[in-house]
């Protein structure tokens, strides 16, 4: 069974491009939501909202990298587990990065996407699939998934620790 | 004393039977209800938004409200109450904790009261001889709601009597961090699904997934419905369902041996209005008086649309009040009102004039201040009225002398008239709002307005480029404010002008930084 599941090698930058993603997008709403916060809450209480927001970011990409081991589980070796990294990044460059365009326009469009989110969604898998397809042939967009990958591990050595130190914050503050 | 027989006595319990089985409900929650040294329940039902100036009650030329008006035959009618705010948070912050916005400091938008304060409210000096129940359908009112829960033994979530959940409000079911969690999961990380407002949510996957379940939920379409199903943005409710809730929830804490004190804050006739399709054109045409927009409205709304808004707004408090008559009907079936006093209010009213649509702007005209308060008292078959100047602030003082408990120090209300307190005609009253202002600083920008007797001053400050500093008005002679006495009787306005200032200075001056 493990067998199937690629190697901690190339599962590590994946996951770095997963986590610059959620952690980025939620670190960026924060800052934007901040100004708002600072008129009634206290520093402790704003504190405390970015832990969750950390746990919640550690959360979400754990689940999308989840998502992707348990397809490498299934699908054929060839199909997915033997480029693993490549595929991936582009698979969630791709479908991620489409779910926040969306968001994006759906809040600045007042809400009037809201009623394609099928459309969108069913399009975008569409178009990852086929970025996944095509990034282990083609050499340029190989060359992107491996250098972004590599590079952006460096801040899995501050999202983890801040959300381990967030996730003790937020169960504490939920204790009875 | 004569000896009863063993078949007298048979007759007797025959006969007691046979009187419980007539009398049914009504018998049941009398012997019941008036538990605990016969200490009356105490039930403040609020509806969000509603102005005295489309209640029928207070004059409107629509029927808008017969029910209410049929009520008030058993009730004290007050004429001149005045929220402290114009929008929720201020307004409702000041009815729970008995102090104006510039003390509770509740200022801006889904903004909690002094953390200090959370030992201090409505249902604190109800006392804990009371079953204290809380309802908040409206969002922000139920974040007071979590602050207070310590002197609460039920607090209701904003979905309960819904018909349809548009959001999952995951901070529920935290509830040892009921206000931070809100915040932080069911405005942040998962937030883009709410009609009021879109914003990013704070995780993108959760935020779309909320979003899909929203949508999928807010798809339906009812006949019943022909502009929209009413929604407080988190849950789809219609009013029957939500009256049987609240009839079902006052006769379940009325069959407990304990009085109970509920704080019941409805949503409707809050937007979006939502009328059930036989009120919309149920109300008779009328001609609303013109006003010219003002540089501080946020909507620039047309003069079509705001007659149209109002319409709708009439309508929805048509259906509302139906729905009210039905359920003090019941409640007076079963007895309940004999032993329950019953406090009809609002947080804020709603204005449809000078290109403004709605509540929480800058402006703060009659319409947007001016609430209702209805008081009945158990056994009242007589209507009383008020027309001294009373604040909401006044509830938290009326409701501790009602439940028996004294009268708190720190406050800046005073029992009602006719219910511990005397009408005073140079009393004055406040109202603010400053949305932009932070908690824990002087108040920079805002209008304040105070009232007193037949005067109502406005004072503007802190506005870029708007040089008016005040507005003066007479209610008695001008209830519409068309006429700006400013300029025109400083006389008034002199005193009116320098008790307005000193207020403002001293909400400011705990806040102000002191010099070297």
């Amino acid at each position: 069974m493990l067998k199937r599941l690629p190697s901690f090698a190339s599962v590590l930058p994946l996951y770095s491009v997963i986590a610059v993603m959620a952690y980025g997008w939620t670190i960026t709403s924060f800052l934007w939501k901040l100004p708002s916060w600072l008129l009634f809450l206290t520093i402790g209480e704003i504190l405390a909202l970015f832990a969750y927001a950390m746990a919640s970011a550690l959360g979400e990409s754990l689940l999308i990298l989840g998502v992707l081991l348990l397809a490498s589980l299934i699908l054929p070796a060839k199909w997915f587990k033997d480029e693993f990294n490549i595929r991936g990044a582009w698979f969630v460059m791709v479908a991620y990065g489409s779910i926040m365009v969306f968001l994006t326009l759906y809040a600045s469009q007042d809400g009037f996407l809201g009623k394609y989110w099928t459309a969108w969604f069913a399009g975008s898998i569409g178009v990852a699939l086929l970025s996944a397809y095509f990034a282990a042939r083609a050499r340029f967009m190989r060359s992107i998934a491996l250098w972004l990958s590599d590079r952006l591990m460096v801040f899995l050595f501050i999202f983890l620790p801040v959300s381990a130190i967030s996730i003790l914050a937020v169960i504490a503050r939920n204790l009875n | 004393m004569p000896e009863l027989s063993r078949r007298d006595f048979l007759k007797l319990m025959l006969v007691s039977a046979a009187g419980v089985g007539l009398a049914g409900d009504r018998f049941l929650v009398e012997s019941i209800s008036a538990g605990d040294g016969n200490r009356p329940n105490v039930l403040i039902l609020l509806f969000d938004a509603m102005s005295v100036h489309n209640l029928s009650l207070y004059g409107y030329a629509r029927p808008t409200t017969p029910n209410l008006e049929r009520f008030a035959g058993r009730a004290t009618v007050y004429h001149s109450h005045y929220s402290g705010g114009n929008f929720t948070s201020p307004g409702t912050a000041s009815m729970l904790t008995g102090l104006y916005p510039w003390n509770h400091r509740s200022l801006s938008d889904r903004s909690l009261v002094r953390r200090d304060l959370t030992e201090r409210s409505l249902f604190h000096y109800a006392g804990e001889g009371y079953t204290r129940v809380g309802f908040g359908q409206n969002l922000w009112a139920d974040l007071f709601l979590r602050q207070f829960k310590a002197d609460m033994e039920q607090h209701l979530p904003p979905n309960s009597f819904s018909y349809k959940n548009l959001a999952t409000l995951v901070s529920q079911d935290l509830p040892n961090d009921p206000t931070v969690a809100y915040y932080a999961i069911d405005e942040f990380l998962a937030s883009s699904h709410n009609v009021f407002s879109f914003s990013h949510p704070g995780s993108a996957l959760w935020g779309y997934l909320d979003l899909s379940y929203g949508q999928i939920n807010a798809d339906e379409r009812s006949a019943d419905y022909l502009y929209a199903m009413p929604s407080n943005g988190y849950s789809i409710y219609r009013h029957p369902e939500l009256f049987d809730g609240l009839y079902s929830t006052f006769s379940r804490l009325s069959a407990q041996a304990s009085p109970w004190f509920g704080y019941f804050h409805l949503f409707s006739p809050h937007p979006p209005y939502a009328p059930r399709r036989e009120f919309v054109g149920s109300l008779p045409e009328m001609e609303f008086l013109f006003k010219k927009q003002h540089p501080l409205s946020t909507v620039h709304a047309s003069w079509p649309e705001i007659k149209e808004k109002r319409n709708q707004y009439d309508e929805f408090i048509a259906d509302l009040d139906f729905e009210f008559g039905k359920l003090m009907d019941r409640l007076e079936s079963a007895g309940i009102l004999d032993s329950t006093y019953v406090i009809i209010t609002s947080d804020h009213g709603e204005l449809f004039e000078r290109g403004e649509y709605g509540h929480g702007s800058p402006l703060m005209y009659d319409a947007v201040l001016h609430i209702p308060l209805l008081v009945s008292e158990p056994g009242r078959r007589q209507r009383r009225d008020v027309y001294t100047a009373t604040s909401n602030t006044d509830i938290l003082s009326t409701v501790a002398r009602l439940c028996d408990n004294p009268v708190p120090a720190e406050t800046d209300g005073r029992p009602l008239p006719e219910f511990g307190g005397g009408e005073d005609a140079d009393r004055s009253v406040f109202s603010i709002v400053s949305r932009s202002s932070s908690a824990f600083q002087p108040l920079e920008v805002g209008t304040l307005a105070m009232m007193k007797g037949e005067w109502k001053l406005i004072h503007y400050f802190g506005y870029q480029d708007y040089p008016v500093d005040f507005e003066l008005y007479n209610l008695q002679d001008d209830p519409q404010e068309k006429h700006d006495l400013y300029s025109k009787d400083p006389s008034a306005l002199a005193q009116l002008r320098e008790e307005l200032r000193d207020t403002l200075e001293d909400a400011n001056r705990p806040y102000r930084k002191k010099g070297p």
